[in-house]
């Protein structure tokens, strides 16, 4: 495949015409007024239109540095929960070791014939499950390298498939997460009847993370993927947006955490019309929330105290008149990951609060 | 003729990605369907979609991708075959495809393609591929390894 990139430039080759006459002409058309024959068209455009401005709009509100926070952001994947999260518990150090992707792919391989394929990836490689790799299988397992790490796994499988891809994926949650082997089969069941985008996650009680995803997009709806990760050298993000919860994701942390205990996660949520900023501990350092949005960060907890404190903006980010809320780590109850709620509201109070657990924090009311 | 768009807020951005991008997308296009018609369709359809809303449009270049490869994705699906199509105002042209790169090609899904295109082509990551189409990273790296994997044994490359 190394040549795949090289094989790929003979369609620099390919005429490509100059077609800005052709976009000017179309654009006075439809400004003017949009011909029958492109009716249908239009209406599909509009479709996408709208489709495109909600993820955009999604996209801009989350990750497009609106917040300026003086801390590494976090960049989550919007994972809109179709139901109430799982009531498992929050994750807790393993009962028992999430087992390496080695081990699993070796498991697999022995007791059920998988063979192995190197796919490779963008910074690590990756593994495909097939009993025949050039096959065009409509369900596989994917193993995030680096593989002699906990687990990474993927089971991925197009939903008129959905038959096949169980198989796959009951042979990993038993390996795996067999405890979540009814709660992944009703998620499934859920995402395969889902008539939008569907995403349901839940945390295991042997230190594992889970969700299923169907994006039910216009280019890839017909894909759905349930993904194991090892909570413990993963950060968890708690993740709203414009005062929707949207459910809590997981992002890669530092390989090396050494305490998924000292995790920290702050959610912000600015109601006001007003630009904020959240200044931490005796640093100083600002970030600034501007009005109506909302981010999130995530990260290991400081060593020794610290504090934050949230208010009006002013240029130098620092805080422009009251401190309209504060918390210090004094006030922290209760065992890690820390989860820290920031709200601003609309008639300019605010509040910082602890969220006791996940699932607290999952289930408050917006 | 008047052009009415010359005159739309966000004209000169969308000219500018138009000339600095143009030519990438509608070839990015042609590798996903093998249609210089269609290429040229859904190219020129989602700049002028994007004239349209001229200032409303943020990331001009990601928005026209992703309605371009969009458009390209609905044209394909109501088509039931594909084919070499000459562009209308086509002349001839002394270029010949890698024959065994376009059978390759034809023998992934739409999906696997696109992704395929975006990264081996034009160069996206798998976070610009998904901004790009809209897709959820989840699925375009699980397409992205499926198309490799499915490339490397039509291409009949070990490597």
């Amino acid at each position: 495949m190394t040549d795949l990139r090289a094989r790929m430039r003979i369609y620099d080759q390919a005429p490509a015409p100059d077609y800005w006459s052709e976009v000017e002409t179309r654009a006075a058309t439809v400004s003017a007024a949009a011909p029958p024959d492109r009716s249908a068209r239009s209406a599909r455009l509009l479709v996408a239109v709208l489709l495109t401005i909600l993820t955009i709009s999604a996209a801009i509100a989350v990750g497009s540095g609106t917040i300026e926070l003086p801390w590494p952001v976090e960049s989550p994947i919007p994972s809109p929960s179709a139901a109430p999260p799982s009531p498992s518990a929050p994750a807790s150090p393993s009962a028992r070791p999430w087992m390496t992707g080695r081990e699993l792919m070796d498991m697999l391989a022995e007791e059920f014939g998988y063979q192995w394929f190197e796919v490779g990836g963008n910074v690590q490689t990756l593994f495909s499950s097939s009993a025949d790799p050039g096959s065009n299988e409509p369900a596989w397992i994917m193993v995030d390298g680096p593989v002699d790490t906990a687990a990474e796994v993927y089971v991925v499988g197009y939903v008129e498939f959905a038959e096949l891809a169980s198989q796959h994926l009951d042979r990993v949650t038993q390996m795996l997460a067999p405890e979540e082997a009814t709660w992944i089969a009703n998620a499934l069941d859920q995402g395969l009847r889902s008539e939008g985008p569907f995403s349901l996650d839940t945390m295991t009680t042997t230190g594992g993370y889970i969700d299923v995803t169907r994006p039910n997009e216009d280019v890839s709806s017909d894909v759905m993927v349930v993904r194991f990760l090892p909570v413990g050298d993963r950060t968890v993000v708690p993740f709203w947006c414009g005062g929707v919860p949207m459910g809590p994701s997981l992002e890669p942390g530092p390989r090396a955490t050494p305490d998924p205990r000292e995790l920290r996660c702050i959610a912000v949520e600015n109601h006001s019309a007003v630009d904020m900023t959240l200044v931490e501990g005796d640093t100083g350092t600002g970030g600034r929330i501007p009005a109506c949005t909302g981010m999130n960060q995530s990260g290991q907890n400081p060593t020794g105290p610290w504090s934050l404190q949230v208010g009006r903006a002013d240029p130098e980010l620092a805080i422009e008149g009251p401190v309209l809320a504060s918390f210090d780590s004094s006030q922290l109850t209760g065992d890690p990951p820390y989860l820290i709620e920031v709200v601003v509201n609309a008639d300019l109070t605010a509040t910082i609060v602890q969220r006791l657990s996940l699932s607290e924090f999952m289930s408050r009311n917006c | 003729m008047a052009i009415v768009v010359a005159e739309a807020k966000g004209t000169t951005d969308i000219e500018a990605v138009y000339r600095e991008d143009g030519v990438r997308l509608w070839r990015a296009l042609y590798a996903y369907s093998n249609d210089m018609e269609l290429a040229s369709d859904a190219a020129a359809e989602a700049f002028a979609q994007a004239l349209g809303r001229g200032a409303a449009i943020r990331d001009v270049r990601s928005w026209v991708w992703r309605a371009a490869f969009r458009l390209a994705a609905g044209d394909l699906k109501d088509r039931s075959k594909y084919a070499h199509g000459p562009m209308a105002d086509s002349g001839t042209y002394d270029f010949h495809l890698d024959d065994e790169l376009v059978a390759a090609l034809q023998g992934l899904t739409p999906q696997q393609r696109l992704v395929i295109v975006l990264h081996y082509y034009a160069d996206c990551s798998v976070r610009e591929i998904s901004r790009r189409t809209g897709m959820n990273p989840l699925a375009v790296r699980s397409h992205l390894s499926r198309g490799r994997q499915r490339m490397r044994l039509l291409l009949g490359d070990d490597s």
